[in-house]
């Protein structure tokens, strides 16, 4: 079934256009919906909830641009309206300079697998989480970051250098207790 | 950290196509949801037709509605133009017998203005019951005696009675003192023809003279404009008529000073102008509603998506479950500064320059404040033409009917986010291209302060056309709205 046989049997409410929907953008969106929330039964009904927004909405894709960042999307923006709820972001902390804050770590990042890079992601703050995923993986400026969170464009982007501070710290951690393993 | 380093390419590349295994059971529970959903009938209409195609039926509804209603309002702006084309006209064409007759009555000279007399209390001794037949031989056989043309005034009331016609032909020798040059003396003066129709007792007494009955007998009149014995005596009664005409007019002062400005006015100029200032809407108000759905806003976004659908790649969507959402837009507040001029007794065009204000917000209650602050400034040009149906001295009634275009000069729009802890605030300029266009009608009142200024009241109604390129306002959603607008009119001359 083709992309396109699969958007139409879904607008036509059809069963197994549905479920093929499902199994062929469902691991992407899981990963989407675990990146923004650490609790992995809150992410299965984040899953549960995109999809059946995917399903309803689909009648409003008008076929231009990528269909699966569409869906990317309808996802990203019901793990906001989840983190929303919980408030996760109190941003009250003074700007700091971000060049003073480490960002080593680049190797280890490199040899990282993004499910390993994924389990580190889900150990930040939820606050660090959200705006590292929406500056580095959905590719917002911080200045859209702030208008979606309401905080204004250098706390996001102070925010995002904590975040990458604090990633790249437990990527160390982690390849440390790697090598000692080995040796 | 302005732009994306290493790191976050790094973290981009390993993170954006990352892939999770679906946990055991999530398809079941989607699947019985859609089932759910089928069951409240989400999916009835899509067996067979496609989602968007009921999206599109709806919209096609509306777009029926709309246009529906802009063809009323082009119909009622059309007949209204029409009405008041030919009320107009209606009106202008009797005008101008009475400046026909009135010019025949100065150039013809005094005997024929006093025939016009003559004629009247003629008309006014025929009994009420009479027919109009009766009256028009009487202005006929006046007609053979060669002093007075009168089939003019025949022939204008052709089936009114006797008596009604002679009220008519009072009405129009009225109106030839009106036009009448300044310099015209003797009977040809404005009071003479003003007493012909102040009253038949006078007349009837005159019509006993002998000199009277002997022009009736078909005598000839000195035409030649040399001063008779006779012609002295009939100016003197003349202006023993003026006098008494002027003594026994017991109309306020005021209302005889403001004809008398009135004639002034229209001889300095033919063409009255004038200008107002005004305000419309004044009066604070709003309409409001509460979204069932995903709020929306249109321009900056919250979340930029397509999740929106339909509402353009740049929309707000204030989108939080389980909260409540408002969308409020305040009635429009409009000043402004018009110049009417006149193109006929009646008819005037008025143009000018406005500035009208619009503001909106939008709000959503969840686990987050949101709300969004809209402001617009628009500048119109409108183009009216106005129809005086009531002029009664100090108080005139009119119907005025148009067009106008706006522009949105200015405009901002501010998104704040706040819970107990945090709050955000950002503003964001609009740049607003392309122009509003509407139609509009009022019915006006007008009350004269003087001979300068007017306090008016107009109450109308006006259509906004739909325009893509404009942002979210009162107007787009009510495009046909009702105003209020209250001002002072100068008139220049």
């Amino acid at each position: 079934m083709t992309e396109q046989e699969i958007i139409e049997g879904c607008r036509r409410g059809d069963a197994v256009a549905q479920r093929e929907l499902y199994v062929r953008y469902g691991p992407a969106m899981f990963a989407v919906c675990c990146r923004y929330v650490a609790d992995r039964s809150v992410a299965e009904d984040l899953l549960h909830d995109g999809f059946i927004t995917l399903y309803t909405k689909i009648g409003d894709f008008r076929g231009e641009g990528s269909f699966e960042g569409w869906c990317r999307r309808i996802f990203v923006t019901t793990a906001l309206g989840y983190l929303r709820k919980r408030n996760p972001l109190a941003f009250s902390d003074p700007l700091e300079d971000a060049r003073s804050l480490s960002v080593e770590g680049g190797d280890a990042l490199e040899r990282m697998s993004g499910q390993e890079l994924l389990h580190c992601i889900e150990a930040l703050p939820e606050g660090y989480r959200t705006i590292l995923n929406l500056y580095a993986v959905e590719g917002y400026s911080h200045k859209e970051i702030g208008q979606m969170l309401g905080v204004s464009e250098n706390t996001s982007r102070s925010q995002y250098s904590r975040a990458r501070s604090r990633l790249m710290e437990m990527i160390r951690d982690r390849n440390r207790i790697k090598l000692k393993d080995k040796s | 950290m302005t732009e994306r380093d290493d790191i976050d390419r790094l973290l981009h590349d390993k993170l954006s196509g990352a892939e999770t295994d679906l946990p055991q059971g999530a398809w079941a529970r989607i699947e019985q949801s859609l089932a759910d959903l089928r069951r409240e009938g989400a999916f009835s209409a899509s067996e067979t037709t496609p989602l968007r195609r009921a999206d599109d039926g709806q919209m096609e509804r509306v777009t029926r509605r709309r246009v529906w209603m802009r063809s009323l309002s082009a119909a009622a702006a059309l007949a209204l133009i029409v009405w008041g084309g030919y009320e107009y006209m209606r009106r202008v064409e009797p005008d101008t017998d009475d400046v026909r007759l009135a010019e025949r009555i100065v150039t013809q000279g005094p005997e024929q203005t006093d025939a016009v007399a003559e004629n009247f209390s003629s008309a006014r001794e025929t009994e009420p019951g009479q027919s109009a037949g009766k009256s028009a031989s009487r202005v006929d056989t006046r007609t053979d005696t060669g002093h007075l043309d009168t089939r003019v005034l025949a022939a204008a009331t052709p089936s009114s009675t006797a008596s009604s016609s002679a009220a008519v032909q009072m009405n129009r020798v009225e109106m030839a003192s009106s036009v009448e040059t300044p310099g015209a003396t003797s009977l040809g003066q404005p009071g003479s023809l003003l007493e012909s129709g102040a009253g038949a007792k006078r007349v009837q007494s005159r019509e006993k003279q002998p000199e009277a009955a002997s022009r009736k007998a078909g005598q000839p009149l000195p035409g030649n404009g040399e001063s008779t014995p006779a012609d002295r005596d009939v100016a003197a009664r003349s202006a023993e008529r003026v006098r008494t005409a002027e003594q026994q007019d017991i109309r306020p002062q005021w209302v005889k000073a403001l004809e008398t400005e009135n004639h002034r006015a229209r001889r300095r100029s033919g063409v009255p102008v004038s200008t107002a200032l005004y305000a419309a809407n004044f009066g604070s108000g709003s309409q409001s509603k509460d979204v069932t759905g995903v709020a929306r806003f249109s321009a900056s976004d919250l979340i930029v998506t397509e999740v929106s659908g339909g509402f353009g790649a740049t929309d707000v969507m204030l989108y939080s479950e389980n909260s409540t959402r408002k969308l409020d837009h305040k009635m429009p507040v409009t000043v402004g500064v018009t110049v009417s001029v006149g193109i006929a007794s009646r008819l005037s065009v008025e143009s000018g320059v406005n500035y009208t204000y619009l503001a909106s917000s939008a709000e959503a209650d969840g686990a987050w404040n949101y709300s969004v602050e809209q402001q617009l400034h628009y500048v119109g040009i409108p183009l009216n033409l106005r129809y005086n149906f009531v002029d009664r001295g100090r108080f005139n009634l009119y119907v005025s009917g148009g067009g106008m275009l706006e522009k949105c000069v200015s405009g901002t729009r501010t998104l704040k986010v706040s819970d107990s802890d945090a709050s955000g605030k950002d503003t964001e300029r609009l740049h607003v291209k392309g122009w509003q266009p509407s139609v509009g009608a009022a019915l006006g009142g007008e009350l004269r302060l003087g001979r300068l200024f007017g306090l008016y009241v107009e109450p109308g109604v006006g259509y906004y056309f739909e325009r893509s390129n404009q942002p979210e306002n009162y107007r787009t959603e009510h495009p046909c709205s009702f105003s209020l607008k209250a001002g002072l009119r100068v008139n220049l001359n």
